[in-house]
């Protein structure tokens, strides 16, 4: 495992709020890493951060109501915060906690982002019935991201390719005779011997002098038409190399992003992809919707795919699907994941790692299996407990007294400790710091770190 | 698509909402009496008596009210409206329209497009720009638009920009200079252009220059004012609505793909926030159409209002009549349009089952 090297680490991330009742600390100062290959669960009860960390990581915090305070995002080589940072600041009035915008900063800091969000870093979001726009369609959405981040790669697809269809000859012709570019024309039929037979035709109508121009083109274009002998099979490398290509690119372009959209759309199995493509969100199920939403968001092979409770309004058949779907992604194409959920059960299924998050802050870290076996955090023992297991059906079903504390006046000390059966005197003044009890298994609570102290 | 479908289902849905309005139209005239339907008809220098029992004879008024309905129905298919008889105009209702009707067409629509111009990127702008001074602005323009009496802005305008007590840069009366409104062949005795009986359009359509910036000068004032009440309601509701889908997830999603802000905006944002503004302005347009009744009378623009005004001051029952279906027919009219636009806008309507 010490070989992978890691993509993405969040060192002491903290987000705030600006409410009315006051300063809302949602993110406390949080660290962990994401290593590449790796899928991080990230598990707590709503209203703990999880979302929170994921928009903090996307730059996605509105100004007008929160800002990343303090921290570090180091996603690849990027510093994901710096600019954020300077373009949004919380500040302190007297009365109440204020934002300070500053628009040149937000400018940079959503120019600079752009190029990372969508491309490399992706994120699917929690509500597939709203997340897709309602008056585009399919397609519109998925080529958009495309446009966005993979017209290079669009190019060299379209270059590459072995064989010329017929539509694309004829947008080749349409370009040549409408821009009068009949030199080109002779160089690409010199190139490609199957139309050798039309150059006489094509010179003779050149040469007449009793037409107007207009008629020659309306000719030319009439021959290239009717000529059903045009060969599918010419060497594109060659005509491409012969020809200025972004003057043609913009209708090759639409055509090869629909033809990519498809592709991405049978990616993650959906039936008739060509269908789907023109069609419009309202006219899809949930679980569809979800696809074409993962479908965007690994577009353009993002290194990092952060999943925000991706099935959480879905049922539960299709929601195995899409875990399916996602952990396909993980093991055939080796993405890093950083997986959202409230479901205990989902991310014993899907995850490598899990952190633990409560109010704001990461109480456990470990390996999947060390935690589910050995969970040494009394709220990740509560929350396990509080799974509803078959044969315990008689008994009651265990839970957490209390819920996630207003983060306004968050407890002072543990930020569990109002909720926490084990609670002691140490817990209610000094917050605890992430310690490791075993290997790879780190925790913050002082139930274990007190032993080592005495 | 299923676009056309929805629009035959929704133009077969006019009829019975016709049959409604008009019947609607038809009772309350009905409630005035029979005096004031004849009244429009008598003739002063013959007794009363004599011509009463002639004309409930010839309106069926001693026929059932669902007979009457029936041959009011019958004339309103034929073109036959009534007559009306006031200061500015006597002889049948439909003519009365045909005069009128246009200059507030064009009165209506100039104002909604400076409206719709000023109105949507304003409230965009101030949307994307929540809380800062932009938006602050734009609001206080608009409690400034929605308060302001009309008439006392109207006069404003006039003081100010239409005597010498100001500048006078625009005419204060009418809808073309009066010079224009004898001896032009294309220009009859109402001051009724052909062929479209709108004065821009008609000046343009024979090429005569001075006439049309007479025109566009008579109908700026008026404009204005209409456009600067119009504009307020638009921009409010294009701000909150677009206020609102900019919180939306699929807006969140979009900034998540890593498009551009601009991009977001336009596509993303613009094309949702319009779809209740779309609403709010046919109706606006619906309601501009359908007479500004004091902008027309404080500029004297002989408009459907202005007629309006004139017949209620004469108790003219058919000019009252043919005005109040007129507006009911506008109003069936703009629902129409707007929600054939609607659906167009947005796809989920026309799925509509």
């Amino acid at each position: 495992m010490s070989g992978m090297n890691t993509i993405l680490k969040v060192e002491d991330l903290k987000t705030q709020f600006v409410s009315w009742n006051g300063l809302v600390k949602a993110l406390d100062g949080i660290s962990f890493e994401i290593r590449s290959g790796e899928c991080l669960g990230l598990v707590g009860e709503t209203g703990c951060g999880k979302s929170v960390t994921a928009l903090s990581i996307m730059n996605l915090i509105p100004e007008t109501s929160g800002a990343v305070t303090g921290g570090k995002i180091t996603f690849e080589d990027y510093n994901l915060v710096e600019t954020q940072m300077a373009a949004c600041k919380v500040i302190q009035t007297k009365t109440k906690p204020r934002l300070k915008v500053r628009r040149s900063k937000i400018k940079e800091n959503s120019r600079k982002m752009n190029k990372i969000r969508g491309g490399m870093l992706s994120m699917i979001f929690q509500e597939p019935m709203t997340t897709l726009n309602p008056v585009m369609t399919i397609g519109e959405q998925i080529t958009d991201v495309l446009y966005a981040h993979q017209i290079s790669e669009l190019t060299q697809r379209i270059i590459a390719r072995k064989s010329i269809t017929e539509e694309e000859l004829r947008v080749i012709y349409k370009h040549c005779v409408e821009g009068n570019d009949l030199k080109f024309l002779f160089d690409f039929v010199d190139l490609n011997n199957g139309l050798k037979g039309i150059v006489p035709q094509i010179e003779f109508i050149i040469n007449r002098k009793d037409i107007t121009n207009y008629r020659k083109k309306k000719m030319i274009s009439d021959l290239f038409d009717k000529d059903r002998s045009v060969p599918t099979q010419i060497n594109r490398l060659k005509v491409w190399k012969s020809i200025r290509v972004p003057r043609f690119l913009p209708p090759l372009l639409k055509q090869e992003a629909e033809k990519v959209a498809i592709e991405l759309l049978s990616k993650v199995s959906i039936p008739e992809p060509t269908k789907v493509i023109i069609q419009y969100p309202h006219e899809l199920s949930g679980g569809m919707r979800q696809r074409v939403v993962i479908a965007i968001a690994i577009a353009c092979n993002p290194h990092l795919l952060i999943a925000d409770e991706p099935t959480t309004a879905l049922d539960v058949t299709t929601q195995a699907q899409i875990l399916d779907i996602i952990k396909d992604l993980k093991n055939i194409h080796s993405m890093s994941i950083l997986f959202i959920t409230h479901d205990l059960g989902v991310i014993s299924d899907i995850s490598d790692k899990v952190a633990v998050m409560y109010a704001g802050n990461i109480v456990e870290m470990a390996y999947t299996e060390n935690l589910f076996e050995r969970p040494k955090h009394p709220y990740t023992q509560g929350l396990l407990k509080s799974i509803p297991v078959y044969e315990q059906k008689k008994t009651e079903l265990a839970a957490i007294p209390g819920s996630v504390p207003n983060l306004v006046h968050p407890p002072e000390g543990c930020r569990f400790n109002p909720r926490c059966d084990h609670v002691m005197e140490i817990c209610r003044t000094t917050k605890p710091v992430m310690t490791e009890v075993e290997e790879n298994h780190s925790v913050a609570c002082w139930l274990y770190s007190k032993k080592e102290e005495k | 698509m299923n676009l056309v479908g929805y629009v035959i289902r929704r133009l077969i849905l006019v009829i019975p909402t016709i049959i409604g309005a008009t019947l609607i139209v038809f009772l309350l005239t009905r409630a005035g009496g029979t005096n004031m339907i004849i009244a429009a008809y008598l003739n002063p220098r013959i007794p009363y008596a004599v011509q009463k029992a002639a004309l409930v004879a010839e309106f069926h008024l001693n026929q059932p009210l669902y007979i009457q309905y029936f041959y009011f129905m019958n004339g309103l298919l034929h073109g036959n409206w009534g007559y009306t008889r006031t200061g500015i105009f006597s002889g049948p209702v439909t003519t009365a329209i045909g005069i009128y009707f246009p200059n507030t067409i064009q009165l209506a629509i100039v104002a909604f497009i400076i409206a719709m111009i000023i109105g949507i990127p304003l409230g965009t702008i101030a949307a994307v720009r929540k809380d800062t001074w932009v938006d602050q602005i734009t609001r206080v323009i608009a409690f400034i638009g929605i308060s302001l009496p009309i008439f006392w802005l109207a006069q404003l305008l006039q003081t100010y920009l239409g005597t010498p007590q100001g500048i006078k840069i625009f005419p204060l009366q009418g809808t073309v200079s009066s010079i224009y409104l004898s001896g032009i062949p294309w220009i009859n005795n109402y001051g009724v252009s052909s062929p479209t009986h709108i004065m821009i359009i008609d000046s343009l359509i024979h090429g005569n220059l001075p006439i049309f910036f007479s025109a566009v000068d008579h109908v700026i004032l008026p404009a204005i004012t209409l456009a600067f009440f119009t504009l307020a309601g638009i921009m409010r509701y294009m701000r909150n609505s677009t206020v609102e889908v900019l919180n939306q997830d699929y807006v969140k999603f979009a900034r998540a793909k890593g498009l551009a802000e601009p991009r977001v905006i336009k596509k993303y944002a613009r094309r949702n926030a319009l779809i209740p503004v779309v609403t709010i302005s046919g109706l606006t347009l619906a309601s501009l159409l359908g007479g500004a009744v004091i902008t027309e009378t404080v500029y004297g623009y002989p408009g459907i209002g202005y007629w309006t005004v004139q017949a209620m001051q004469n108790f003219d029952a058919g000019g009252i009549l043919g005005a109040t279906l007129l507006f009911s027919f506008t109003i069936i009219a703009a629902n129409l349009v707007v929600d054939i636009i609607y659906a167009y806008i947005d796809p989920r309507i026309r799925l509509g089952e």
